[in-house]
């Protein structure tokens, strides 16, 4: 029996393990469509913050999961579907962007593809000046650590996961994160008052 | 996982902000967890306000959502089952019948939407050894998607007509021919440039040009004589039956006209979205004069429109015009140019000064 979390996040965390995909072997297709759905939403999403093209972003998800359903007796065997997925869909979307930087005669995706840094926002409208203030923190965090923020905070990975994902040690993934939290923290002078009231927003909400 | 809350006695704010133990609180609240730190407060009171301020900075994280419409997951989903359907009906021995396979796919799709396109693809299935050649075809003032076996897809503009072999051969090329006016996506079956195998490719054959792709997106339209490619991502190849011209390789973003009654070709460049703005039911051409949207709307809704004067056919007119339905884009244009629609009968439309 599951506990019925309350979140911070609009998408669901996706209800995946080793019973529910042998469902799906055995021949669940409902399962399975509720998998796919939930998955593209999310990555979907995950997507978009490296790249506007839509279609692009659909073309991934598709490759993905065919990939996955080729190997599906393989899939038992995957220790966490969440870093699966994602870091699948994440090498995938990768390497299209940089198939499509060349044929354009861009140098601009040489590098990695950048999780872009406007989509990181500040939840409650406060005063402008520390809007701008958190405006310029974010554009210092590099591309990666938003990204680990964003696996973290919004998508509720845990640490292993986003390591996973980003393809680097546990360790760095710490290191990542302490460093843009910081970054972040120190840019966020929140007066005790508005800590007040945003945390009784929160257990409003809750 | 457990801890021990003495570990966190000398916390300040940021210690607490970047504890993975801590952090799972925030984000992921349970019983346990919230009686753990509530435990963790009346033993430390004094820890209270950091503790407060490491979870304001945590919830206020956020970042902007960009959600798929229903409509897109729902496509994506039916293009998916289906491309396992065609993956799987490429292995003749298997231990269930496919047919009894497709049925339940066929009731999932149809729980998720799409359900012409899926009956579609079922008639197409079913009927899939006897016809030698497929046709879908649009009346006037309607648009079709249309799914195609490899699982690329087709949005068909009205009055038009696509036709493809059934059987699509691993070994042959994909060929589509096309009458009127499509968007292609076309499915990238191989990424290893070094090894292109015939089913790769694929061709669009028009009346006066071939287009040849191997995974790409673009619309062709092929009305009076006249036919344009618009490329939206990857490339593509044109090579023109009667060879007055080189083969082209298109570039994203570039369009291809081309008449030979006329003698008129063109290329050039352009925000390709403009030219498969149909597909949202609005025409966006550039800078048209009345006289190209009034061609246009004949085209799509089989009407003929007749202009009073030559004047009235020169103007230029900027913005969208919506293609829900023939009434909607001609309540537009008579508004912007002043103008009171007259219908002489049921197929000739006047445009008129007021």
């Amino acid at each position: 029996m599951k506990v019925a979390y309350k979140t911070t996040f609009v998408l669901q965390p996706i209800d995946m393990d080793k019973q529910t995909w042998q469902h799906i072997i055995d021949g669940d297709q409902e399962a399975y469509s509720r998998i796919y759905i939930g998955y593209f939403k999310k990555l979907f999403n995950y997507g978009r913050k490296f790249t506007v093209d839509e279609t692009l972003i659909e073309d991934c998800i598709q490759e993905m999961f065919m990939d996955i359903w080729g190997k599906k007796e393989k899939m038992l065997e995957v220790d966490s579907y969440n870093s699966y997925f994602y870091s699948s869909f994440r090498f995938i979307l990768f390497r299209k962007m940089k198939n499509a930087g060349k044929t354009v005669q861009s140098n601009e995706f040489e590098d990695e593809p950048e999780f872009s840094s406007e989509y990181l926002l500040i939840k409650r409208e406060t005063d402008r000046e520390m809007q701008q203030a958190l405006h310029s923190a974010l554009g210092e965090l590099t591309p990666r650590q938003r990204e680990a923020i964003f696996l973290r905070f919004y998508e509720g990975l845990s640490y292993e996961d986003v390591a996973t994902i980003l393809n680097i040690s546990v360790k760095a993934t710490y290191k990542i994160m302490a460093r843009s939290l910081l970054t972040l923290k120190e840019h966020m002078v929140l007066p005790l008052v508005l800590v007040i009231a945003l945390l009784r927003m929160g257990e409003l909400r809750g | 996982m457990t801890n021990s809350s003495n570990r966190y006695t000398d916390f300040r704010a940021e210690d607490f902000i970047c504890d993975p133990f801590f952090q799972e609180w925030v984000i992921a609240p349970n019983e346990e967890k919230e009686l753990f730190w509530k435990d963790f407060l009346a033993n430390c009171p004094d820890k209270n306000e950091a503790v407060e301020k490491a979870r304001a900075v945590l919830l206020n994280i956020s970042f902007a959502e960009h959600l798929p419409s229903d409509d897109l997951v729902q496509r994506s989903l039916n293009r998916h089952l289906e491309a396992i359907l065609n993956s799987e009906g490429g292995k003749v021995v298997r231990m269930k019948p496919f047919t009894s396979r497709f049925g339940k796919l066929l009731r999932v799709a149809a729980v998720f939407g799409g359900v012409a396109l899926t009956l579609f693809l079922a008639t197409q299935f079913f009927r899939s050894d006897k016809a030698e050649k497929l046709a879908v075809q649009t009346e006037y003032g309607k648009l079709k998607q249309v799914l195609l076996p490899d699982s690329s897809s087709i949005v068909l503009n009205a009055h038009s007509k696509i036709e493809y072999n059934k059987d699509w051969n691993k070994s042959k090329k994909r060929e589509v021919w096309l009458e009127g006016e499509a968007f292609f996506d076309v499915r990238h079956l191989n990424q290893d440039t070094m090894n292109v195998k015939a089913h790769d490719h694929f061709i669009v054959h028009t009346e006066d040009l071939d287009v040849e792709v191997l995974g790409t997106s673009f619309n062709i339209r092929q009305r009076r004589g006249k036919t344009e490619v618009v490329l939206q991502t990857g490339r593509i190849k044109l090579s023109f039956k009667d060879n007055s011209h080189e083969d082209i390789i298109m570039k994203p973003g570039e369009v291809v006209t081309y008449n030979p009654e006329e003698n008129d070709f063109s290329r050039t460049t352009a925000v390709p979205e403009n030219y498969t703005a149909w597909k949202e039911k609005k025409l966006l051409l550039n800078n048209p004069t009345v006289d190209e949207i009034a061609a246009y709307l004949e085209d799509n809704f089989g009407k003929k429109i007749i202009l009073q004067d030559d004047a009235l056919g020169e103007r230029k007119i900027e913005g969208p015009i919506l293609l829900t339905n023939l009434d909607d884009a001609l309540f537009i244009l008579s508004t912007v140019l002043s103008t009171e629609v007259i219908r002489k009968d049921s197929s000739t439309i006047i445009l008129r000064h007021r």
